[in-house]
């Protein structure tokens, strides 16, 4: 056979065999770009999608549509039914998990075609919806973008600012199956405005435990992270009959690098960790009188203090709740091993027994423009 | 003698070739693989598989360096006369063949359930087959070129791992030896076999054009190997946690999935698109050896009309059947024990009989 | 390689047919009856007016004289103030011989009526004398030719402005202008059985690798064609591999850049008759090169180098891309992007592909519109594609804004790719890829991507590997492949095209005041 006659052959074979199978035009696709998962009164699985409308003709911009189904396909094909396109979920930019939802243990399980299907996008950010997910999926605030795009750039500037936690599909998929770790999940509300409310805190099992208040978060993810994004904190310093006073002794400070070094030790029958901070921080807001250059030292004293304080507070909350959200067990698994083995399937309790301590060396670099 | 000098290689082709045949469809998995024995001390393993790979083939080449200007082909009808040698050849035909349709119905399987969920296996047995013949047709000459400009052409992709470096976490990879040493060697298996394609050296020696870098040459082979190994290993494990990693099928593919710029989205895709030049540059080789062997069997010199004849039969065979995931997972077990036997026994023995006959023969000498 | 043995084969068979239908026939020699030679032309030269005949006769032979030339091939004057004249106005029956009559440079015997046709066909005058059996040959070519212009294909900034003519003799002195040197040889084939057309090789005598120039004499040797009327013609005729879109020579027509191939150790083929020269062997990446990259700060030549690569990644993949990414893969794109791309599409009714056909093959159709045109009509068809395509076809929503972008930029790429031919190459190998793409998405494009990897290093020309220095590599060119380093740095000729000496210049680095 002549060369030619081969590669007619070929792209013969080509046209014929071809179908454009997994052909989908844009034109013909409704690309999902928030999901939302919640439970009814009667335990019965809702699933919602959100997803942008192209047309010139249609007065909305997304469409919102709400099922009953038993799992993510299912609800798929339902929706499908009601969407213009084809549903896609290569895009879905977050995953809204209803209040209902995460009082039941195990519902992770729901969340299996995420990770299963190479299709599915993993950098959908998780979102804790304190309320019920129908309501923020019909929440048309007529100032803002569309919703999904609203809740995504909302979460992610908090995030920059560590009002909040980021935590996308695939991190929540490594948190729930490291044991030394908590999930934590951004947490979402509704007033007037779809607003951050801080931090939720999940057990190994997937349920709601508590609120990080964004004070709070932002100790948590200097902790996780080093200095990402903008870490400012204000902190109170304890001045006489402060509480009577409108303007009280407060002073912000901007962190500009933080290092800290964890130290694990087991002793007593139980984990110690010491973890020593050294950030380098600026003043940028004091609203009390203070000679920075002769008392500095005074100064990052008590900020010092205030911030141990705040810190360990924190780790109490947890403690009591029995929850890790810091991953401590991280540093159990990687420096007392034998000790960690014993534990490892049950860490959060382990972690309640635990002590923590926590040393924060703050070195004051810059003052602002004025004195 | 002068038989092969046509088709001469460089001694980087040569080096690129063997890389290139090595670093093919394990990668993938290497990473669960080695977590599931080993946890995330599987990083040793792979430089203990390394060790042993080295001096497999430092072993192949030294036998090669024997009989010069002859590949394994030529020798087989020498130690086992006219009608075992043909068995054997074909035996050695079918190693390679097992090898290529592995890795291309792995690479198939891959596709259709990461981008191409819809599209048959046969479709993308046909789009493979072409680009396959186009290179193949141009015989080891064309090949050593392929490797070559395919390993410049791919030296991106390692370098983009680097962008997860600030989702990754080292304590993961801490303690160390947590639990002894016997998980890691017992992990040590499944890497000395992703070392596999430096037995092609039997076939290459006769090749190469400097003889004096053969045993250099398949060194720097397997260290680049080791070191895309490693790399992949060690940021697999700093990224997923060492209780997690055991989910994935492909932990390596995963992990291309959370990088994100700002023009690109979706990593995974792109670099599983153009992880099928790494996957070409293992199958090539084996399927040239295919139907360099066969061609030999039957005494002719143009390898072109077998492999227009492999390539019919491998559109055919994907329209008549297509291998489900535990297939797959059986012909690479297949593949893999063939391979301890080729790559890593037969070289031993061979040697070892080369020296006990060379000390008899100085035994008698003396 | 096999397509060279199969050409061969072609190219053998060609022989035989032809050397069957014209078996030659033994010259009829020139008699020393000038009537009988006369009626011998008239009888080979029927209808044929310009045919001059002029007899005369002369004082200083015997007998009569014929002049015999084509009018309109040779220089009137030259014949008239050189030949007649002293032939005419000789008085006495000196000693002096007929040679030291003709003040022409070029005079030679010629005996055979084979040799006549050629001479008078290639514009000599003939002088058949009465009682010689000889003719002599007098050298006054002098047919229509036109100026020598700025080259019109390779405009250069700041290069030389002279591009070859339709004369051969003339193509090569404008050559060795350059290359003035002895080393320099010129090998002469008359390729062409009904109207022979001079083919001329030339190539540096002790730098050029033997195999290849024999290679390439081998191949015109083996023409038999009637004749050949370009350089193009005969480039298809010695190609290795006709199936290829890649052009496997390079046609040029600047002499300067003809010279620095030479230098390269590179054979070139002055065609008669044709203003293009053929070099070969070709790589890939020459074809990315340009004369001006030489005369521009290496810096700036880097650039444009890397431009010029970058213009044919771009040239041959992104209307595949862009298919590819908004009917399979759309995942890739942003999400900023899509949402965009996604209101741009909504109106379209075509799908991607067939909205990328559409603009593409315009814009090709817009191309080859402009290209014969002249140049005040030109103008028209830029303003009918770039206001009454690019506008109205979006407004009516027939094609989406951003696929316009894409095929914009595709154009606009394309232009910057230097040789013509490899710019044609480029196009179609566009389509290609965006056929791929439309049925498999990002899976097609690598696989297309994977298919042109294996065709350019498996490509050679005239024997030479066609994706050296990449594949082979070879890293000493690479100094002259992305970049372009500095001249000083490149002291060798490039390994690629297999010379034989390859020093080319000793230390050059200037070194400023400080040694």
């Amino acid at each position: 056979m002549s060369k030619a006659g081969k590669l007619l052959l070929i792209s013969a074979l080509f046209f014929f065999l071809s179908g454009c199978m997994d052909r989908i035009d844009l034109e013909d696709a409704t690309i999902t770009l928030m999901a939302g998962v919640d439970v009814n009164e009667k335990d019965e699985l809702l699933f919602y999608l959100s997803s942008p409308v192209f047309s010139r003709e249609a007065k909305k911009k997304s469409e919102e549509f709400g099922v009953k189904a038993e799992s993510f396909r299912q609800a798929r094909a339902r929706l499908d039914e009601m969407v213009t396109g084809l549903t896609l979920s290569g895009k879905i930019q977050a995953i809204v998990l209803g209040k209902r939802l995460l009082e039941h243990p195990d519902w992770f399980k729901i969340l299996d075609v995420i990770f299963r299907d190479a299709r599915f996008t993993v950098n959908a950010r998780m979102v804790y919806f304190d309320g019920e997910v129908g309501d923020l999926f019909h929440f048309q605030p007529p100032d803002k973008p569309r919703l999904s795009l609203h809740l995504t750039k909302l979460i992610d500037t908090a995030n920059q600012r560590n009002l909040t936690v980021r935590t996308r599909a695939q991190d929540f998929h490594r948190q729930m199956f490291e044991k030394g770790i908590n999930p934590t999940i951004t947490a979402v509300g509704k007033e007037k405005a779809i607003k951050i409310l801080g931090t939720a805190v999940l057990s190994k099992e997937g349920t709601y435990v508590e609120l990080l208040q964004s004070q709070e978060t932002m100790l948590l993810q200097l902790f996780l992270h080093g200095k990402e994004g903008e870490v400012t904190f204000t902190v109170p310093i304890p001045a006489p009959n402060d509480s009577k006073k409108m303007i009280k002794h407060r002073v912000s400070l901007i962190a500009k690098q933080a290092s800290k070094k964890v130290k694990t030790t087991f002793r007593d029958g139980k984990f110690h960790f010491e973890v020593k901070m050294k950030f380098g921080g600026g003043i940028s807001e004091r609203l009390f009188p203070f000679d920075m250059e002769k008392d500095y030292k005074d100064m990052e004293q008590m900020v010092n203090a205030e911030l141990r304080k705040e810190f360990e507070k924190l780790v109490v909350k947890c403690q009591q709740n029995e929850v890790d959200p810091f991953g401590f067990g991280l540093y159990a698994r990687a420096h007392a091993y034998q000790e960690w083995k014993k534990v490892q399937d049950n860490w959060p309790k382990a972690f309640a027994q635990a002590e923590v301590k926590f040393v924060p060396e703050l070195s004051i670099k810059g003052n602002g423009v004025i004195r | 003698m002068k038989k092969y000098a046509f088709n001469e290689l460089t001694v980087l082709q040569y080096v690129f070739f063997i890389h290139g045949t090595q670093v093919g469809i394990g990668v993938l998995s290497m990473p669960r693989e080695l977590a599931e024995e080993a946890g995330t001390d599987g990083w040793i393993s792979i430089l203990i598989g390394w060790v042993c790979a080295t001096v497999a083939s430092l072993l192949i080449v030294n036998i090669m360096k024997r009989y010069p200007g002859k590949t394994i082909v030529d020798l087989i009808p020498v130690f086992f006369g006219k009608w075992l040698g043909m068995v054997v050849s074909a035996l050695v035909a079918c190693y390679c063949a097992l090898a290529a349709m592995t890795v291309i119905a792995n690479g198939i399987g891959i596709v259709n359930v990461w981008i191409l969920s819809q599209t048959p296996g046969y479709v993308l047995a046909i789009l493979t087959v072409i680009p396959t013949y186009m290179v193949v047709q141009g015989g080891l000459r064309v090949l050593g070129r392929y490797a070559e400009l395919i390993f410049y052409l791919t030296l991106w992709m390692p370098i983009v791992v680097f962008s997860i470096l600030p989702y990754s976490n080292w304590l993961h990879l801490l303690p160390v030896l947590k639990d002894g040493w016997m998980p890691v060697f017992s992990a040590t298996k499944s890497t000395i076999l992703s070392f596999l394609g430096f037995e092609l050296a039997f076939f290459l020696y006769p090749f190469l054009q400097r003889k004096q870098y053969a045993s250099l040459g398949i060194v720097v082979a397997n260290t680049l190997s080791m070191l895309i190994f490693m790399h992949i290993t060690v940021f697999s494990f700093s990224f997923f946690s060492p209780d997690e990693i055991t989910q994935y099928t492909w932990p390596t593919l995963n992990l291309w999935k959370v990088i994100e710029y700002r023009f690109l989205e979706r990593i995974d895709i792109i670099f599983l698109a153009f992880y099928l030049f790494f996957l070409s540059t293992t199958t090539l080789p084996y399927m040239y050896f295919t139907v360099f062997t066969t061609s030999q069997m039957v005494g002719s010199a143009d390898h072109r009309k077998h492999l227009f004849i492999l390539m019919i039969l491998i559109v055919v065979g994907a329209w008549l059947y297509t291998p489900t995931f535990i297939d797959l997972k059986k012909w690479s077990e297949v593949w893999s024990m063939t391979g301890m036997v080729g790559g890593y026994i037969i070289p031993v023995i061979w040697w070892l009989a080369i020296q006990l006959f060379r000390r008899g023969k100085g035994g008698q000498k003396g | 390689m096999g397509m060279r043995g199969w050409l061969r084969r072609r190219r053998a068979s060609a022989k035989d047919r032809f050397s069957h239908s014209s078996v030659p026939v033994p010259a009829r020699e020139i008699s020393d009856s000038l009537s009988d030679n006369i009626t011998e032309l008239r009888t080979m030269f029927t209808l044929t007016p310009d045919l001059v005949i002029r007899t005369f006769e002369s004082k200083f032979v015997e007998g009569s004289v014929a002049l015999v030339y084509l009018t309109g091939l040779v220089d009137k004057s030259s014949v008239n103030n050189n030949v007649l004249r002293p032939l005419l106005s000789q008085q006495s029956e000196g000693p002096a011989s007929i040679y030291d009559l003709l003040s022409v440079g070029k005079v030679f015997n010629i005996y055979d009526f084979h040799e006549v046709e050629r001479q008078i066909l290639d514009g000599s005058s003939l002088l058949f004398i009465e009682g010689r059996k000889e003719a002599l040959a007098v050298e006054t070519h002098g047919w229509p030719q036109r100026a020598i212009e700025d080259p019109q294909l390779e405009a250069s900034l700041k290069g030389a402005h002279q591009g070859f003519v339709e004369t051969g003799m003339q193509n090569i002195a404008l050559i060795r202008r350059y290359l003035p040197n002895r080393e320099m040889k010129i090998k002469e084939y008359w390729v062409g059985d009904r109207a022979p057309t001079r083919v001329s090789l030339l190539f540096l005598a002790d730098v050029v690798h033997p195999e290849v120039l024999q290679e390439f004499e081998d191949r015109i040797k083996l023409i038999r064609i009637d004749s050949i009327l370009n350089t193009g013609e005969l480039e298809e005729l010695v190609e290795d591999n006709p199936y290829s879109p890649f052009p496997q020579f390079m046609m040029t027509e600047r002499p300067d850049s003809v010279a620095s191939h030479i230098l390269q150790g590179k054979v070139a083929v002055v065609v008669d008759r044709s203003p293009s020269v053929l070099i070969g062997p070709a790589t890939f990446a020459s074809f990315f090169q340009n004369v001006d990259d030489y005369s521009t700060r290496w810096l700036v030549a880097t650039f444009i180098r890397l431009l010029r690569f970058m213009a044919f990644l771009v040239a041959t993949f992104l209307p595949a891309v862009y298919i590819a990414v908004i009917s399979f893969n759309y995942e890739v794109i942003p999400l900023d992007l899509i949402l965009s791309v996604g209101e741009s599409r909504e109106r379209v009714p075509f799908p991607p592909l067939l909205e990328a056909m559409i603009m593409e093959l315009t814009l090709e159709m817009l191309r080859e519109a402009g290209v014969r045109l002249p140049a005040p009509i030109g103008q028209t068809v830029g303003i009918v594609g770039g206001i009454v395509i690019g506008q109205a076809v979006v407004q009516a929503g027939i094609v989406s804004n951003i696929m316009v972008i894409v095929v914009a930029f595709t154009a606009i790429s394309s232009f910057i790719i230097p040789n013509y031919d490899m710019a044609s190459a480029v196009r179609l190998l566009r389509f290609l890829m965006m056929g791929l793409a439309a049925m498999f998405g990002i899976i097609g494009i690598v696989i297309g991507m994977m298919g042109l990897i294996g065709h350019l290093i498996s490509l050679e020309s005239l024997g030479v590997p066609y994706g050296s220095p990449l594949a082979p590599v070879r890293f000493s060119d690479w100094k002259d492949l992305f970049l372009r380093l500095p001249l000083w740095s490149m002291k060798n000729r490039p390994a690629s095209a297999r010379v034989v000496q390859s020093k080319r210049q000793g230390d050059n680095r200037p070194r400023g005041d400080g040694e």
